[in-house]
This record gives C-alpha cells, sequence and structure tokens, in this order.
C-alpha cells in the first residue's frame, strides 16, 4: 500500500460527506422556507432581498418562516453535536442530553425565567445554559466520586430528569402562567421562534460548534481512556468537564429555543457513525449540520402534513426518529449498537 | 535514561510503592516482573506521570521529572497501558493520536506527523487493516495497533504494561524483536511482563518486585543464580540452550 494513501482516503472521504451534507441540508431550508399553511413564492422572496421589494409573501419569510427555518436548523444542531460530545467525553453511547438530564435541566431554569417575566433574549439562553450545566456537574461529580459505570450514569441522568421535573412542575404550580409555555417546551415547539431567541443562541451554538471541532482531537484522546489520554499529555479531567460544559451550553441554547427535542442528541450521533465517520474533527460537524437538517425536515412535516393544523415537531421526531433509531439499532452490527 | 530514586507513590491516602530505585538505560530492555499487585503497573504509571509520586524523584536524561509540563513528558515517554476501551476510531486515526504530543496547541496534525504514523503502522505491518474500525478487530489486533500508537509518538522512553497480552505465539515474536528493535535504535525500553520466561527471554535486565519494593535488578542470567524467582514465584528456571539461542523452563518447587 502506497504510504500516502493510508490518511489521504479519509480525507477525499470526509470531503465528499459534508458537501453531500451541506448540499442535503440546503434543499431541506429551502423547502422549510417555501412550504407551510401557505406556500411563497420563491420569486418574491428573493426579489424582497434584492430590491427590498415588499409583498406578503417576503413578509410571511422575514418574520416567520426564516426565523423558524434557522431555528430548527440551530437547535437541531446544537442539540446533535452536544449528544456527539457527551457520548464521546463519558465513553457512554447511550448517553445524550436528554437521557443524562441535561435538557430537564435547561427547561427547569428556563420556566423559572418565564414565571420571573423573561420570555427571550440573551438572559433566557444563559439561564438554559445554567440548567443544564447544572446537571451535567452533578452526574459528573456523582460518576467521578462513586466511580459509576456507564450503567449507572444514565441511572444518575434519569434521577436528574426527575428532579428537574419536579422543580418545573412546582414553579408551574406556584405561578400558573408558565404552564402553556412549559407545555410547548415539553413536547418540543418552534412555534413561538422570534429573532430575540434565535440570535443570541445562533451565535453560542455557531461559536461553541466551531470551537469543540477545532479541537476535537482532544475529545477523541478521551475516548481511548483516561491512562492513555495522560501519557499522551492530556488533562483528561479537565478536558472532559470542559467538553461537557460545552455540551450543556449548545443542548441548553437549543432548548432556550425549542424546548425539549430529546431524539436528536441520540439518535443523529449514531447514525453519524453508520457513515463510517469516526474522527471528531468530521464527526461533530456533520452532526450539527445532519442534526440541523433532520430538525428541520420534521418541522416541515409537523407544519404541512395535517395542514392547516401544525402538530408540536417533538411529536414528528419521535415517530419517525424511534423507528429509525431502531433499524440502525438492529441493522447494525454488533460492535456498533449503542 | 530513567533514574529512579527512593520513590514512593500510590492512589489517595494508600501507598504502594515504597522507596522504589532503579534505572531504566537506554538502549536495553528491562522487564519488571513480580507477584499480581506488588506495585509493577503503579510504577509505569509514576514514571509517565499518570499519578504523582508522594515523595522521591525520577530524573529523565537528568532532567527532574516534576518539573516537565504533561506534553513535553509525553513527547519523551510512550506509556502504553494494560487496560484500554475500544474506542470508535479505525487503526489509522489510533495510530495518528500517538502524535498529539508533537502538536501546537490548536494546529492540526502535520505531514511529519502522518509520515511518522504511517511509518508505525508499516513497522506493525498494519497497512491492510489501517482503515478497519478497531471495534472489528481481535484483541491481538488491537494490541499491535496500540503499539503503533506508541511507536508513532517518537519517544525516546518507551513503557509498556503487559505488551504480549492477546498476542499468540507468532505476534509475541514480532513483539520481542520490536522490543529488541527499539532498544538497538537507543531507545529505553521498560515491560511490565507476565509471563516470566517471555521476560528471561527478552530482557537484558530484570526488576523483579515484591510489595511495592524493588528487590533484585540484574541480568537473566544474574537472577537464575539467586533464590528471588523461587521465593517470589514458587518457581525455579532453568535456561536451556538450542540452536545459538535460549529458553527458559519453569519448574515448580
Amino acid at each position: 500500500m502506497n504510504s500516502s494513501v493510508i490518511f489521504s482516503k479519509n480525507k477525499r472521504q470526509s470531503a465528499r460527506l459534508i458537501c453531500s451534507a451541506v448540499l442535503s441540508v440546503a434543499i431541506v431550508l429551502a423547502l422549510s422556507i417555501i412550504f407551510g399553511s401557505s406556500r411563497i413564492s420563491p420569486g418574491a422572496v428573493l426579489s424582497g432581498l434584492v430590491n427590498g421589494a415588499e409583498s406578503v409573501d417576503y413578509t410571511i419569510f422575514k418574520y416567520v418562516r426564516l426565523p423558524r427555518a434557522l431555528s430548527c436548523f440551530f437547535a437541531g444542531a446544537a442539540l446533535a453535536a452536544s449528544g456527539a460530545v457527551i457520548q464521546r467525553a463519558l465513553s457512554n453511547k447511550l448517553a445524550s442530553p436528554g437521557i443524562i438530564g441535561v435538557n430537564s435541566g435547561s427547561v427547569a431554569a428556563v420556566t423559572l425565567c418565564t414565571s420571573l417575566g423573561i420570555w427571550g433574549g440573551w438572559t433566557l439562553s444563559l439561564a438554559a445554559f445554567l440548567g443544564a450545566f447544572l446537571s451535567v456537574c452533578v452526574v459528573v461529580a456523582a460518576s467521578v466520586k462513586f466511580k459509576a459505570s456507564r450503567g449507572a450514569v444514565i441511572l444518575l441522568g434519569i434521577a436528574m430528569n426527575s428532579l428537574f421535573g419536579a422543580v418545573t412542575d412546582a414553579i408551574v404550580t406556584f405561578v400558573p402562567d408558565t404552564a402553556y409555555m412549559t407545555t410547548q417546551f415539553r413536547v418540543g415547539d418552534f412555534s413561538s421562534s422570534s429573532y430575540s431567541k434565535l440570535i443570541p443562541a445562533a451565535v453560542i451554538i455557531t461559536v461553541t460548534v466551531t470551537a469543540v471541532t477545532v479541537f476535537a482531537d482532544r475529545l477523541d484522546l478521551i475516548t481511548l481512556g483516561d491512562d492513555v489520554a495522560k501519557g499522551l499529555g492530556l488533562s483528561a479531567g479537565v478536558t472532559r468537564m470542559l467538553y461537557l460544559t460545552a455540551a450543556a451550553l449548545l443542548a441548553g441554547c437549543a432548548v432556550s429555543m425549542a424546548g425539549l427535542l430529546s431524539f436528536v442528541g441520540l439518535i443523529v450521533p449514531h447514525a453519524v457513525k453508520r457513515l463510517h465517520v469516526t474522527d471528531g474533527k468530521m464527526l461533530l460537524p456533520l452532526c450539527a449540520i445532519l442534526g440541523g437538517g433532520f430538525v428541520t425536515l420534521c418541522d416541515l412535516v409537523a407544519r404541512t402534513a395535517f395542514a392547516p393544523y401544525e402538530i408540536p415537531v417533538g411529536i414528528i421526531m419521535s415517530v419517525f426518529g424511534v423507528p429509525v433509531f431502531l433499524i440502525l439499532l438492529f441493522r447494525g452490527k454488533e460492535s456498533e449498537r449503542p | 535514561m530513567i533514574e529512579i530514586r527512593d520513590l514512593r507513590a500510590g492512589y489517595g491516602k494508600k501507598e504502594i510503592l515504597h522507596s522504589v530505585t532503579l534505572d531504566i538505560k537506554n538502549g536495553s530492555i528491562l522487564s519488571v516482573v513480580g507477584a499480581n499487585g506488588c506495585g509493577k503497573s503503579t510504577l509505569l504509571k509514576a514514571l509517565s506521570g499518570i499519578i504523582k509520586p508522594s515523595s522521591g524523584k525520577i530524573l529523565l536524561d537528568g532532567e527532574k521529572f516534576s518539573t516537565l509540563t504533561r506534553k513535553s513528558r509525553a513527547v519523551r515517554v510512550a506509556y502504553l497501558p494494560q487496560d484500554r476501551p475500544v474506542p470508535e476510531m479505525t487503526v489509522a486515526d489510533l495510530v495518528l493520536k500517538g502524535r498529539f504530543p508533537h502538536l501546537s496547541f490548536g494546529h492540526s496534525y502535520s505531514l511529519d506527523d502522518i509520515s511518522a504514523s504511517e511509518l508505525a503502522i508499516k513497522k506493525l505491518g498494519l497497512e491492510s487493516i489501517s482503515h478497519v474500525p478497531l471495534a472489528e478487530l481481535s484483541g491481538g489486533m488491537r494490541q499491535k495497533a496500540y503499539v503503533a500508537m506508541a511507536l508513532a509518538q517518537d519517544a525516546d522512553h518507551i513503557l509498556l504494561d503487559e505488551p504480549f497480552t492477546h498476542l499468540d505465539i507468532p505476534h509475541r515474536y514480532a513483539m520481542s524483536d520490536l522490543m529488541r528493535s527499539l532498544a538497538d535504535e537507543g531507545r529505553a525500553v521498560a515491560a511490565v511482563m507476565h509471563e516470566l520466561s517471555d521476560a528471561l527471554a527478552i530482557s537484558d535486565r530484570l526488576a523483579v518486585m515484591e510489595d511495592g519494593k524493588v528487590i533484585f535488578t540484574g541480568t537473566p542470567d544474574e537472577v537464575l543464580v539467586t533464590d528471588v524467582l523461587p521465593r517470589v514465584f514458587g518457581v525455579r528456571y532453568r535456561k536451556i540452550p538450542y540452536d545459538g539461542k535460549v529458553s527458559f523452563y519453569p519448574e515448580r518447587i
């Protein structure tokens, strides 16, 4: 075998995968903008973008479809990247932001913010992150302290989900006005997407996904086990905590925009691994791109399948996501199963 | 050369190594042997910076080990632990990770890193499986992939914890030859060995450990004329020459 073949083959494969993913997601985003309860004309949108020509279609595009499509994309990207990071950092294929209690920590924090009258902006994103981060800290601290097995980490997450669920219920009990928002949050929904929620979350998600991708080689080392990672000169504990913080930030931002979209963080990383992507520098951006595309597609179906009625995207994701996940699970090789 | 003087180390408050003094010389193979739980693996962990000694000192080519950064230690000392997970990556990806200590902050692997990794892959004869995920390989092939990663690290001091684990007889011979070639290149090779026959056959020197202490260091011939092995292992070894080589057979006492 030629010496250059060993590593150059990976690069070619990676470039092809990224291009295909970007193209597919671009198509999904375009469809998501055009179709909905009313179909809008691409010509009118282009005319509005280029010449500033106002029209009903352009107004719908600008104030409804665009923020919604982008919210879907960024929320999906954040949750999928967060799931991939958590699975690698904890070396646990079953872990995801929904399962280890990260999402429910965010929901509790967002519900608290809502009860205080904060409905969007940076404060909401920050609170969602803090809720997620609190959950990560508890799970990591307990698993390190008690040398928890992979299964025990999942049980810890279930306990955190339960605890934060109780906190959320308590807030709703004392401040009933938050009940509507909380219901939307628990099933996952983009019907109240707005630029005030999107912009801070999108900025944080873009910066965080870029950062975790640039330093992905460190995350890869964590998967070799702490002793190997330390032997290669990495501070394994600090690195793991930094990555989990990034994962909490991503999940928190997604929750602040869309509520609980549990399955994305679990399904998408496993689906991407089926494409034989193992290098973190490829895995993380691919998860982000395809996760964004998956949620955008599910939202499109949620808006159009029963038009003029719209159902929460979380329901569609479970309906589509679970069978896809089961197919992946049973078709895969034993070693690749989650 | 690694010089270890009065080294004490352990986990938390539990001290495992009690005043260990030992030299690991360049250009030779040192096998660390002893009964299970005597502190062999702990010694390698202390020498690779994974656990912090409570007292004593380690000198790496005359420099104090404790004053070096994690990465500069890793450039000079490669360590392969006994227990390792099966990460989701291919053989080539794993071997490339051995170049991590040579990376500057935020930089990607360079052409030099790729060349060093390819060289290590070839040295272990892993070219044909370089794109195969580790999960699809046998334990022996995974072991070879990890050794290739340690080679890619290109360190002058190589610490191997049970390098023969999962290897069948032909691969054991290949691993012995590899360790010898590394020593012949002037590197210091230290290996924790489970099989005494292998340790006696491949080593220039042996360090025999008992209850966290090194109780004997010397050549295989020197250890055979003492009562150290019968005392620690309950067996006596006989040296049998054949075809210009030697083999070691255990005799239960």
